[in-house]
């Protein structure tokens, strides 16, 4: 296996510059919709990396994913609802105020979607394989149903925003401002990330998924740690989704459907399983190949299928294992 | 009175209408090397699952350090020390020699919910690490992919995930299983260069290797125990003869 870390370092270095500069880039192109476009890619990059810590590394394949996401976006769209409407956000068993500040609603967001994780990782967690996938994307749909009956909050029509959340120092409505906040909320995410997988921690994970019944004699109660990595990246997941409610200004149950879950998925597969970069590569190039082939025809999918089959036959760990070489095998 | 480190006091396993484990009582003292043989499905395995507590016995104690196990999970009795390698090679593959035998001695410190510092650049792991890589012999080969490692090797590091935790008690099911001549030479000086340090109980076909390396060796047939004795006294039991050496002997 060659390695080469030069040439990592160089697909990482451009890809880094051309996110940092690219608000600058698009006002000279004169284009500010790139600015939203990329705001896009890094919150869809932000999820798929959330996906790929369980599915990369856990070896946990879970076809429920944008419930995480559609659970985070909702939080944001009711309480921005209640703050519009000026009603209560709860008057029983006690009185609660909604609030459109970011630094109360961001973290109540992740937090929401992590529990929710854990309820649905700890039955889940109990199947695996084919099981695991059919009961997650059983439980996903659930909560598409749930969002589609909440008849208060919009049901099929899901909730307008009527500002982004309040943040101190930057104003999130200026889109430049929110693109370089869900570039940071991507580049802490993945720091996070990384850390986990090369800790003591990811170790278990990455064993559990490689061979788990070794990993119980060995003396570890694997499950435990499985349902750890399935919260937090329930938590990147929730995340993506309180920075797609911003974005869009706009929640719906489709971010909750399970087409939305594959998608996820197949941005895993195409930038890299079991990377940690891989998933961004795989957002950018699938959000950019809609956005190219979509202009010339509606039926773009027809080219993402082939492409996407090319790339998990020939490319073992998919764009950036292409792009960096050495199928990018760093843990 | 010899120091017993393991003991079963007439143990009982049924499987359907075989029984695997016939009033088996098993003596293994302190720094020894205790083989336990037997032909084929003689039950040999099924006594190092219920040690190792993987099966429950149907009937019977199990004592371990002067402790009763007998009803332990195995992740309890692996934190009291005692390990075992498995008969069919069982390690992480995508992962090198090194974090192999790291994991293991992950296992034997408490949780591993850590999930900041690099467990690579981890001291409390490294010391152990490196000490279970040379006791096998595998300190030259630690940053390998497991994957790639030889079959032998692979056996070799499968001991070495067993004396990770620094056991008192290592179990080996059929280390030489699967091996030519010159793996078998190899595993059986791995031993040889262990004896002393902690006790085993090793469960082994090849009869030249158990014979060179055994204190004591216990003869199963049918789940019982028929004769127990030193590598003199074995060889010439005529029950043994009968009912296991002769098979063996061209």
């Amino acid at each position: 296996m060659s390695f080469s870390p030069f040439r990592r370092r160089l697909v990482l270095g451009t890809g880094l510059t051309i996110l940092l500069l690219l608000p600058a880039m698009a006002s000279f192109a004169g284009d500010p919709y790139l600015i939203t476009l990329f705001s896009r890619i890094l919150i869809y990059a932000l999820a798929a990396v959330s996906l790929d810590l369980i599915i990369g590394y856990g070896g946990m394949v879970s076809l429920g994913h944008a419930a995480f996401v559609g659970i985070g976006a909702y939080v944001v769209g009711i309480l921005s609802f209640h703050v519009q409407d000026g009603s209560l956000l709860l008057s029983w068993p006690f009185e609660l105020q909604a609030s459109d500040a970011a630094l109360l609603v961001w973290p109540a967001a992740v937090l929401i979607s992590a529990l929710m994780a854990v309820l649905i990782g700890s039955v889940s967690l109990r199947t695996s394989g084919l099981q695991f996938i059919m009961i997650t994307l059983a439980f996903a749909q659930m909560l598409f149903y749930l969002a589609v009956s909440l008849e208060a909050y919009g049901g099929d029509d899901g909730i307008s925003i009527w500002s982004r959340n309040r943040l101190p120092l930057v104003d999130l409505s200026d889109d430049s401002s929110f693109y370089y906040i869900c570039l940071v909320c991507l580049l802490v995410f993945l720091y996070l990330s990384h850390r986990l997988v090369f800790s003591r921690f990811g170790r278990v994970v990455r064993g559990a998924k490689q061979n788990e019944l070794r990993m119980q004699s060995l003396g570890f109660p694997t499950y435990r740690y499985k349902l750890v990595c399935f919260s937090i990246a329930g938590a990147g997941g929730g995340l993506a989704g309180v920075l797609i409610a911003n974005q869009n200004e706009f929640v719906s149950p489709g971010l909750l459907h399970w087409t939305h879950s594959g998608e996820l998925i197949v941005m895993v597969l195409l930038g890299g399983m079991g990377t940690l970069f891989g998933p961004v590569f795989g957002a950018a190039a699938l959000l950019l190949m809609e956005e190219l082939l979509s202009a010339y025809t509606e039926h773009w999918m027809v080219f993402l299928g082939p492409f996407l089959i090319l790339v998990v036959l020939f490319a073992k760990r998919g764009i950036y294992g292409w792009l960096s070489g050495a199928g990018g095998n760093h843990a | 009175m010899r120091d017993l480190l393991l003991e079963t006091d007439n143990l009982e396993k049924r499987f359907g209408a075989v029984q695997a484990s016939k009033h088996l009582s098993l003596q293994v003292a302190r720094g020894e090397v205790h083989a336990l043989i037997g032909p084929n499905g003689a039950g040999k395995t099924t006594v190092i699952k219920q040690l190792a507590g993987e099966i429950m016995p149907d009937a019977g104690r199990i004592l371990f350090d002067g402790q009763e196990i007998t009803c332990l999970p195995a992740h309890r009795r692996a934190r009291l020390g005692l390990a075992r390698s498995f008969q069919i090679t069982s390690i992480f593959e995508q992962m090198t020699v090194a974090e192999n035998i790291a994991l293991a001695v992950q296992a034997h410190m408490g949780h591993s919910f850590r999930f900041w510092r690099a467990a690579a650049n981890d001291r409390q792991l490294l010391e152990p690490t490196e000490s279970a890589l040379e006791r096998v012999g595998l300190e030259q080969r630690s940053r390998v992919p497991a994957a790639s490692l030889s079959y032998g090797e692979k056996r070799q590091l499968e001991v070495g995930m067993a004396l990770a935790g620094n056991p008192k008690l290592l179990l080996l099911d059929e280390p030489m299983a699967g091996m030519g001549p010159g793996g078998t030479v190899k595993m059986t000086e791995l031993i040889q260069r262990l004896k002393g340090s902690l006790t085993i109980l090793l469960v082994e076909h090849d009869m030249h290797a158990v014979f060179s390396l055994a204190d004591r060796i216990t003869v199963l047939v049918y789940g019982e125990s028929i004769a127990v004795g030193t590598a003199q006294h074995i060889r010439s039991h005529p029950e043994v003869r009968r009912a296991y050496l002769g098979e063996e002997q061209e």
